[in-house]
């Protein structure tokens, strides 16, 4: 049971962390650092850091932090290397594609199972009734991560598309994400202008205990050199992301 | 007054190519904003700019020189592939480059 709540712990900080970097391009410029913050499902956090040294490659660090309950929180710090491997570029669009991949370290806090928690199917905290009547803490512990995933895209001025996917894998885990998204602009927009974007994502996740599809409708704004980002998946939980690139 | 003519005419020659020079300057795959400064970065290090419009609309990039400064075709081509996209002509003309950003924006509104 144990082993078991490990992996479902896990694999849904992981699950969250890949789905937090869906939105936008890992990489922005040559010779541009990019800072990324985002605040999804109701639950998560997280802080990216980017420096691209070259158009087509960007290394950076980022930190995220899950809270399942009041009581438990984790925690990835990972390092990642995005790699331009393709690009085309056309008079009136643009098409990529992104590959990427790193090693992080996940850290689990404490957990204290109480004898009455009851169960959340689908969230793979479905351990069941606990013996006896007191409550069972496990201690926290660090393992080991490493993640790969690509992205292509196709964009104009009016219209954004992406295909994008991401799987992380540890001794005791592995989970897929993969990510579907359409956009479109009410009107064309210049550098100095702000651009208005209607995003649809469709995410499917896949892997040990998180398996399912999910469903958001988002709204994007960028300006110069911010970006900023807020919606909801159909289940209400809310979205919100703020990118500013130098 | 042979010699006299033939000094003007390479003093004149010489005031021209001193002036500030506008590069008009047509790119493909320019479709994001928040992207595309990378555009006007690679453009600004080169110590010869001093003005950068970058218009998506018009698939358009312009470089205003400074005074007596060139920014050769080879450079330009590489400004514009450091920062991701591909350049496909070059117009050099001494059109102010206020003119060109006012017409941008005017067609943004």
């Amino acid at each position: 049971m144990l082993v078991r709540s490990r992996q479902s712990l896990l694999i849904a900080c992981l699950a969250a962390l890949a789905g937090s970097a869906a939105h936008a391009r890992p990489i922005q410029g040559a010779d541009s650092v990019t800072i990324r913050a985002e605040y999804g499902a109701g639950n998560s956090r997280e802080f990216q850091v980017f420096y691209a040294p070259r158009h087509f490659w960007s290394l950076g660090v980022g930190h995220m932090e899950i809270e399942t309950d009041a009581a438990n929180s984790h925690e990835v710090t990972y390092a990642r290397l995005n790699f331009l491997a393709k690009r085309w570029n056309f008079e009136d669009a643009q098409a990529n594609v992104f590959v990427w991949g790193g090693v992080g370290s996940a850290y689990f806090g404490a957990i204290t199972i109480r004898p009455d928690a009851p169960d959340q199917p689908g969230s793979g905290h479905d351990h069941g009734p606990l013996p006896g009547d007191v409550a069972v803490r496990y201690r926290a512990f660090r393992e080991a991560a490493w993640n790969a995933g690509g992205q292509i895209d196709y964009e104009t001025l009016r219209f954004y598309s992406s295909l994008r996917t991401d799987t992380h894998r540890a001794d005791t885990f592995e989970h897929r994400v993969d990510t579907l998204q359409v956009g479109f602009s009410p009107y064309k927009h210049e550098v100095d202008s702000l651009s208005t974007w209607l995003i649809v994502s469709a995410r499917r996740y896949s892997g040990h205990a998180l398996d399912g599809d999910e469903l958001a409708l988002l709204l994007r704004f960028f300006r110069k050199n911010a970006w900023l980002e807020a919606g909801a998946t159909t289940d209400g939980e809310v979205r919100a992301m703020a990118m500013f690139s130098f | 007054m042979k010699k006299l003519l033939s000094f003007t005419f390479v003093a004149l020659l010489a005031n021209g190519a001193a002036a500030a020079e506008t590069i008009e300057m047509k790119v493909h795959g320019m479709v994001c904003g928040f992207c595309a400064q990378g555009i006007e970065k690679s453009l600004r290090k080169n110590p010869a700019t001093s003005d950068v419009v970058v218009s998506l609309e018009n698939k358009l990039v312009v470089v205003q020189t400074h005074d007596g400064q060139d920014f050769t075709d080879a450079a330009l081509t590489k400004a514009i592939k450091d920062a991701g996209y591909d350049l496909k002509e070059i117009t050099r003309s001494q059109r102010p480059i206020e003119e060109i950003r006012g017409q941008v924006r005017q067609a943004a509104k």
